[in-house]
């Protein structure tokens, strides 16, 4: 080849190179950014951490506060307007503060003046799966509890304590219907009773989730049967959610709030006739 | 007059390509992406009759592409580009079942996971302190719907990051967010949006 020749040659080369590099320079255009991957869903669960009576498997957050405030007034709907259809009173109420130290787990501590109750409780949620068509979770739930105003006996005495357990098993559908069931063990049932006994129970709700306001809750307690308290326990009511709040109004038979007061069951029959009213207020901190 | 050979006049053709076409080539955009191991936050402030509350999350990533001229006064505006997107399953109020009814209910995260601001520059100007205001213009986009919008923001820093605080109003009711009338005392109507975030380069 002729030096002429390559000269010519090397020129081409060089030319065809730049023009390259520039092309390609001038298409790197756009982002290299990708997006990560998202964060995981949450299990989704009951809105609240209770029924209208009985627990559900949710919990607070860590380092949550919860107070409630649960009223049943004592006169039945039946006793008409004298009686303003129970609200002129009395009720049994009870108070209750509630911590979470962690995501799965909450301490309580309430008290009812039925018996001036006091009632230590805590709940784990110790199992939860699914997404948004189906979710079920499990809780287990234990309690202590010290009755103080038993008529005709010290403070101190041994049959004024009684304790319980329950498993909470709960299922969402479609984030909007949910079931849970309850069984239920409870010791001492009777406080009154000069002896102790056991008392097993089952547990039923269901709630309805109408929109993200209001929701619709039915819930019945099967209790073995003794002549003390000879009834189940069934309660229907709404609940207005605000996010940090929650009110819940319903009609029952049972006037028992603390768990070791409800569990075993009810004195009133569950008629028309035997209906209370009643509320419970939460909030959240 | 010395005579220009054909040889000569090929190699002055070959630098002439050179001196256009290198710079051309070589002229290529600034990338940063939101540096996630930072310290980022998103912040949403409600103002409410009734009550006050916060969410925050650290969970915002997106780039910026700037022209040659960076931010600086000669900063090509037209080829600039950025991109910003919050996962907002990942808000937090302080109060969790708050945190749930806020997803669930209202910006329904599991069909729209993601509020996402994109757009181009629009103006820079420099400040005596060496930082940058930054003019945005763009789409928000929030629970499906979107809304230009502009938007002013800092940037602090030097190469190869940068520290970006914006602030901006956003209306639930423009997003379709549909908020029950009760609870508009609990919860504004117009939420203050701020976002304060880091930015390194990627490549240039």
């Amino acid at each position: 080849m002729t030096k002429r020749l390559r000269a010519q040659r090397v020129s081409g080369l060089t030319i065809g190179m730049l023009l390259a590099a520039s092309t390609l320079a001038a298409q790197e255009e756009g982002s290299t950014w990708q997006r990560k991957a998202p964060s995981p869903d949450e299990v989704p669960l009951f809105h609240s951490e209770s029924s209208l009576h009985l627990p559900t498997a949710q919990t607070l957050g860590e380092g949550e506060i919860g107070f409630e405030i649960l009223h049943r007034f004592l006169p039945p709907i039946s006793s008409g307007s004298n009686g303003l259809w129970g609200f002129d009173g009395p009720v049994n109420i009870r108070f209750g503060l509630t911590y979470a130290p962690t995501d799965r787990l909450m301490l309580s501590l309430g008290r009812s003046n039925r018996l001036d109750n006091y009632d230590l409780q805590a709940k784990a949620r110790v199992y939860e799966a699914g997404g948004h068509d189906f979710a079920f979770s499990v809780a287990l739930v234990g309690g202590l509890a010290w009755n103080t105003e038993v008529p005709g006996r010290d403070d101190g005495d041994a049959l004024n304590w009684q304790y319980y357990g329950e498993v909470v098993l709960n299922a969402l559908f479609s984030e909007r219907f949910g079931i849970g069931v309850v069984p239920a063990y409870l010791n001492n049932p009777v406080v009154e009773d000069l002896g102790r006994d056991d008392a097993l129970s089952l547990g039923l709700y269901a709630h309805y989730y109408a929109n993200a306001v209001l929701g619709l809750i039915a819930e019945y307690n099967i209790s073995d049967f003794r002549a003390e308290l000879p009834y189940d326990s069934f309660a229907l009511g709404f609940h207005l959610e605000t996010g940090g709040h929650f009110f819940k109004i319903l009609v029952t038979n049972t006037t028992s709030l603390n768990p070791s007061q409800y569990l075993a069951g009810s004195t009133n029959e569950i008629t028309s006739d035997e209906l209370r009213l009643g509320f419970n207020v939460t909030r959240v901190f | 007059m010395r005579r220009i050979t054909r040889q000569r006049s090929r190699q002055l053709f070959v630098l002439f390509l050179c001196a256009v076409l290198l710079p051309t080539g070589l002229a290529r955009a600034q990338e940063y992406h939101v540096d996630t191991s930072a310290e980022n936050h998103v912040t949403f402030i409600s103002d409410a009759p009734i009550e006050d509350f916060e969410g925050v999350t650290n969970a915002i990533d997106g780039y910026v592409l700037l022209g040659p001229g960076g931010m600086g006064p000669n900063a090509d505006l037209e080829s600039s580009q950025f991109y910003f997107e919050v996962d907002l399953a990942t808000m937090h109020t302080g109060i969790k079942r708050r945190d749930r009814h806020m997803r669930e209910n209202y910006l329904q995260t599991a069909e729209f996971p993601y509020a996402s601001y994109e757009g181009k520059l629009s103006g820079t100007e420099a400040d005596d302190d060496g930082s940058f205001h930054l003019d945005l213009e763009g789409t928000f986009s929030v629970h499906g719907v979107e809304r230009e919008k502009e938007v002013r923001c800092v940037a602090r820093g030097g190469e190869p990051r940068y520290r970006i605080r914006c602030r901006f109003e956003v209306s639930l009711v423009e997003h379709d967010i549909d908020v029950p009338s009760l609870m508009f005392l609990k919860i504004g109507e117009v939420i203050d949006l701020r976002v304060d975030f880091y930015v390194k380069r990627v490549r240039q």
